[in-house]
């Protein structure tokens, strides 16, 4: 106990060290600024880009637009992970299926969403249909594999304890494939969630109209940059809290894994 | 009464390219009800695959497997098969009580409210009432191992199957564990057919050694070892006839070593 203890303590050292070095640079970007005048148009100043940031929350601007790419991007990964994970449990459960489903997985998995999209509007037309689905197939891969990998690598002792129980395919599935396929499907998703939000900006960034993306095309091509940062800010912010809220999650969910693993090693 | 019967027991592997091979060739005994019956025989004899196959795990290639009459053709109920490798067996998000009352959850004829009082009582019969609570990997191996068996036995099985539960744990734990085997094994009157390449445990805790020799294995012989109950770890390996037993059985496996196959 007194390790971890010691770590949790290391943890917070680190973390408080690595909060100054950022702190330290944006000193420096500030002071960097008022020495070299040309520079200060393309890279303002962090102060007028914290004005510029707290203008934009005052006037609501700047939560509306987070808003909307966070239903944006939320809705894609819902539906990736509604579609990924039974996908990747059946997959991964079958041999049969995986003999099947492997060839077209790896053709299709290194297609990029960005080449998909020209097909999503082709079918789906310009709308947010056709977003959030660019923003499900980019997110649906890093779920689908990392299910299959889990329901494969369970330990065929766990498996054969549960069939001496008389647990047989849906018990077995319930009370043990599911479980320990869990750890594997949650690093798939917290993989997922952060390729959402690439992706709720990028489709934003190309197609316009609303969001975060829509805000740094909109006030770059007005040159007005101060505000430009405050919404690429804005983005790293939404990022740290959407992965911190995971974290969060998954701490809860599959504690006895990452404890196990601990005392094991 | 006869509990357990295996007749010309065959399992053989299908091995790319090449002829099968044989992991049990022919192997015949049975098991009576509330008998202690070891299997011991070198590593690598089909210990294991044989244990498997009267499980109900795995399929056989020929003979019977007869529980109470009945052939074996999927895990039955009335037996419940301790692995060796405890830690894997356990499931790590599941408490040790939740472990314990795994089995009975899948049993429709136990009421749930009879779940936890019932695996209460059984971990407090291998000593580890207080930790109920604990997660798995937070216990020593000789403490899974009792998890392990207390599961075995909340499940109320007639036959415990056990596949050297104890070669993976110091030999103190071993020892400890042993005596807690025979305790629990005379308090719920069960049935048990424990395979170990120990020669000395094999006859400290049975009533019968079965020997079983190498590649394809079969009984070179079954030995009844009448060394009085209850057995104590210091005089009753100091009895004449212990060493006798141990003698016999170490000569006898290694004469076939020696000749390479079965006589």
């Amino acid at each position: 106990m007194s390790t971890s203890g010691w770590s949790a303590f290391a943890a917070r050292q680190s973390r408080l060290s690595g909060f100054l070095f950022v702190l330290l640079l944006l000193a420096g970007w500030e002071i960097v600024t008022y020495l070299v005048e040309d520079v200060a148009f393309y890279i303002p100043a962090v102060s007028s880009m914290l004005q510029a940031f707290g203008e934009m929350t005052w006037s609501g601007e700047l939560p509306y637009h987070t808003v909307v790419t966070l239903i944006r991007l939320l809705l894609g990964f819902a539906l990736s992970l509604v579609a990924a994970i039974p996908c990747g449990l059946l997959i991964g459960h079958s041999r049969p299926l995986f003999e099947v489903s492997e060839p077209l997985v790896e053709l299709l998995r290194p297609v990029p969403a960005i080449a998909i999209m020209p097909i999503a509007i082709l079918v789906l037309g310009i709308n947010v249909r056709m977003q959030v689905f660019v923003i499900a197939w980019a997110s649906f891969w890093p779920i689908l594999l990392n299910a299959l990998d889990g329901v494969r690598g369970i330990d065929p002792i766990l498996m054969d304890t549960a069939r001496t129980y008389g647990y047989q395919r849906f018990g077995l599935f319930r009370r043990i494939v599911l479980f320990s396929a869990l750890p594997y499907i949650m690093a798939g998703l917290r993989l997922s969630l952060t390729i959402s939000l690439i992706l709720a900006i990028f489709v934003e960034i190309f197609m316009g109209g609303s969001g975060l993306g829509f805000l740094i095309v909109d006030y770059r091509s007005a040159l007005r940059i101060p505000e430009m940062y405050a919404a690429i800010i804005m983005v790293a912010v939404l990022g740290y809290l959407l992965n911190a809220a995971f974290v969060l999650l998954e701490g809860r969910l599959i504690r006895w894994h990452h404890m196990s693993h601990a005392s094991a090693g | 009464m006869e509990a357990l019967r295996i007749q010309h027991l065959q399992k053989s592997y299908d091995v790319p390219n090449r002829e099968s091979f044989a992991a049990l060739g022919d192997v015949t005994f049975e098991v009576r009800k509330g008998e202690f019956v070891s299997i011991v025989g070198p590593s690598g004899c089909g210990k294991t695959t044989l244990l498997t196959c009267i499980a109900g795990l795995r399929s056989r290639s020929g003979g019977q497997i007869l529980l109470y009459g009945k052939e074996v053709t999927q895990p039955p109920r009335e037996m419940a098969l301790i692995f060796q490798e405890y830690g894997r067996t356990l499931l790590p998000w599941k408490t040790v009580l939740d472990n314990v009352i795994f089995g009975m959850e899948n049993r429709p004829e136990i009421k749930r409210s009879e779940h936890r009082p019932r695996g209460r009582e059984v971990l407090n019969d291998v000593g580890l009432s207080s930790f109920e609570h604990v997660y798995p990997w937070q216990l020593s191996g000789g403490q899974q191992q009792r998890v392990a068996i207390a599961r075995g036995l909340a499940n109320g099985p007639d036959i415990l199957l056990m596949d050297e539960p104890f070669a993976s744990v110091d030999a103190q734990t071993r020892a400890e564990l042993e005596d807690l085997l025979l305790r629990v094994w005379q308090k719920f009157s069960r049935t048990i057919l424990f395979v170990t390449h120990d020669i000395d445990e094999a006859i400290y805790l049975s009533d019968r050694v079965i020997v079983l020799c190498q590649n394809p294995s079969v009984v070179l012989d079954t030995i009844a070892i009448e060394i009085e109950r209850p057995r104590e770890q210091i005089s009753s390996r100091e009895h004449p006839r212990f060493l006798h037993y141990r003698r016999y059985i170490h000569k006898l496996l290694q004469r076939s070593t020696d000749t390479g196959t079965a006589p």
